[in-house]
């Protein structure tokens, strides 16, 4: 099998972009994406296998997009590599090395440029009780319903300070189910507050706000209770969830609790490879730093979409669109000056959807909630390492890596993926507010020992 | 629980087994869907849904006899396959 000259990791809005406005100036590039078909978190649908019917219900995200997603598909054929993760990137001076794996073998491809496009991924919110079956992000819920036309349970309770919340507790009502209550961190005063004091930034997005609205409505229809100025204190239930208390002292009776806190972006790839980061927004993570050609501070490796800072679905298409151009123009595959010219009204849409992005970003912060956990929260989900046994690390260690090494937390599965933010919200509370968070390692997802063993090529990765 | 879509017909019925009870999913669910919507008393581990958190991970005996790890909501059910719950590692 010949490597193919570009890969794009992620098939969302931006990767599907990318590949699309490089195929018309002849480039093929390889998409690779860990989901079976393309369309990213955000654009997932029914699998292959079932027949018939466009959405469970109701769908929000743009028609182009929607579009853009299904053209890119139908043409796609050997470019659209699904069902396999990256797990590896090196970049050399002339040549980027990717690992790929779907989970059985693994192998290595050589290519001339890459283009980051791995989205985004839900704020995990630690509290007590946040490891019962039926926690689960609020996005994590929507995929559910999106992807596989599923409800996870009966009756959900919704939490967070992100308004996307509204819009996966109405489509939970719209495909059958049952909120028990939308709860907003923020008070009735800070939200509106928020919402007048930024009007001209509301108004000029309105119909991005419009979901929101139609999602209001419908729950405001089928009586779905809200609470705001509260936030979670404790998941109750032994094994599955049976409930959830409130710091307002109500305790909503649920089988499942939908966390909705904001987004970080995916940022092993590019921390492993050694780009340049920066924090990213007000709920945490590492945005890949990118020049005006979405290029990083690596040799031909390109990021666009939340990779490089959170700003939602059409953001990623635009950036998408603009790392291709700069991709087309470092291969000669355009001349520059035509890449300048085309390049302009992306970069002017970018600028105006950010500043949108940025009232979100700061409309939605957990910050100010994420303060002081209980003792017993687990910080560390796959490790299972509470909040009083990283306090205890906090007194004589004051690093992320150090306290990894102490505590395992974040040693597990996830490879921190879970618990960094946390950890690196609890150093900055200390005084420690730069620590660069882990050391990112290969292998970015897990992979069986067996395979890595299997196969001599990707022995360099690991060093 | 599985939502009713007008107009929308699921993949062929296919059988497998978790923690050695028979069950039934559709093809092209995800294994963790598949769980989700099995019925069982206790339900699976599930929290990004999309490949991050490591929660879903399963043990699946492979229909070839091969036995692997595998994060369930990224992998999709096929008939034979026994899984074994796992928890958190």
């Amino acid at each position: 099998l010949q490597d193919p000259d570009i890969v794009i990791v992620g098939g969302g809005p931006a990767g599907v972009a990318a590949a699309t406005l490089l195929r018309q100036h002849g480039v093929d590039a390889m998409v690779i994406d860990e989901q079976s078909r393309p369309g990213g978190q955000i654009l997932r649908r029914a699998p292959w296998g079932f027949r018939g019917g466009k959405s469970s219900t109701a769908d929000w995200t743009p028609k182009v997009l929607r579009e853009k997603r299904d053209c890119f598909e139908r043409h796609a054929g050997a470019n659209w590599l699904g069902g396999h993760s990256v797990v590896g990137l090196r970049v050399e001076s002339d040549v980027s090395r990717i690992t790929v794996s779907n989970g059985e073998v693994i192998r290595n491809i050589s290519v001339r440029a890459v283009l980051l496009a791995t989205g985004c991924y839900e704020l995990p919110f630690p509290i007590p009780g946040w490891t019962l079956s039926g926690v689960l992000g609020a996005g994590a819920l929507q995929t559910l319903i999106k992807g596989q036309l599923t409800l996870p349970g009966k009756r959900t309770v919704f939490v967070g300070t992100h308004p996307l919340q509204l819009l996966v507790a109405a489509q939970t009502i719209l495909s059958g189910g049952e909120v028990g209550a939308v709860v907003f961190a923020q008070s009735r005063q800070t939200l509106l507050r928020s919402l007048f004091a930024n009007a001209s930034v509301v108004v000029s997005h309105l119909t991005t706000l419009f979901p929101a609205a139609s999602a209001w409505a419908t729950l405001r229809k089928a009586r779905v209770p809200f609470f705001f100025g509260a936030y979670p204190v404790e998941v109750q239930g032994s094994e599955n969830v049976q409930g959830l208390q409130l710091s307002n002292g109500a305790v909503l009776p649920c089988d499942t609790v939908a966390q909705c806190y904001g987004f970080i972006p995916q940022a092993d790839l590019p921390r492993q490879a050694g780009a340049r980061m920066h924090v990213a927004g007000r709920a945490g993570g590492w945005a890949t730093e990118i020049d005006q050609w979405q290029a990083t501070s690596l040799p031909a490796v390109y990021a666009a979409g939340e990779t490089a800072g959170v700003a939602g679905a059409e953001a990623a298409d635009l950036s998408g669109q603009l790392a291709a151009l700069g991709i087309a123009a470092h291969l000669g595959r355009i001349p520059r000056q035509e890449a300048d010219a085309r390049a302009a009204p992306l970069r002017r849409r970018i600028r105006r959807v950010k500043r949108f992005a940025a009232w979100l970003d700061a409309f939605a912060s957990p910050d100010k909630i994420a303060s002081a956990p209980r003792a017993d929260t687990l910080i560390c989900r796959c490790e299972k390492i509470s909040y009083a046994e990283i306090d205890a690390g906090l007194d004589l260690l004051t690093t992320a890596n150090a306290l990894k090494l102490q505590t395992r937390c974040g040693m597990g599965l996830c490879q921190g993926r879970m618990c960094e933010a946390s950890l690196l919200r609890l150093l900055k509370q200390r005084g420690y507010p730069t620590d660069p968070g882990f050391t990112a390692q290969f292998p970015a997802r897990p992979v069986p020992i067996s395979c890595v063993r299997s196969n001599e090529v990707t022995r360099p990765s690991l060093l | 629980m599985r939502i009713e879509v007008a107009n929308v017909e699921r993949g062929e019925c296919v059988a497998f087994s978790v923690d050695g009870v028979s069950c039934t999913a559709y093809s092209g669910e995800t294994i963790v869907a598949a769980l989700v919507n099995s019925g069982h008393v206790h339900r699976p581990n599930l929290f990004c849904n999309m490949g991050v958190c490591g929660d879903c991970t399963v043990q699946v005996t492979w229909p070839d006899g091969t036995v692997r790890r595998v994060r369930a909501c990224l992998t999709p059910v096929i008939a034979g396959i026994a899984v074994r719950r796992i928890g958190n590692l």
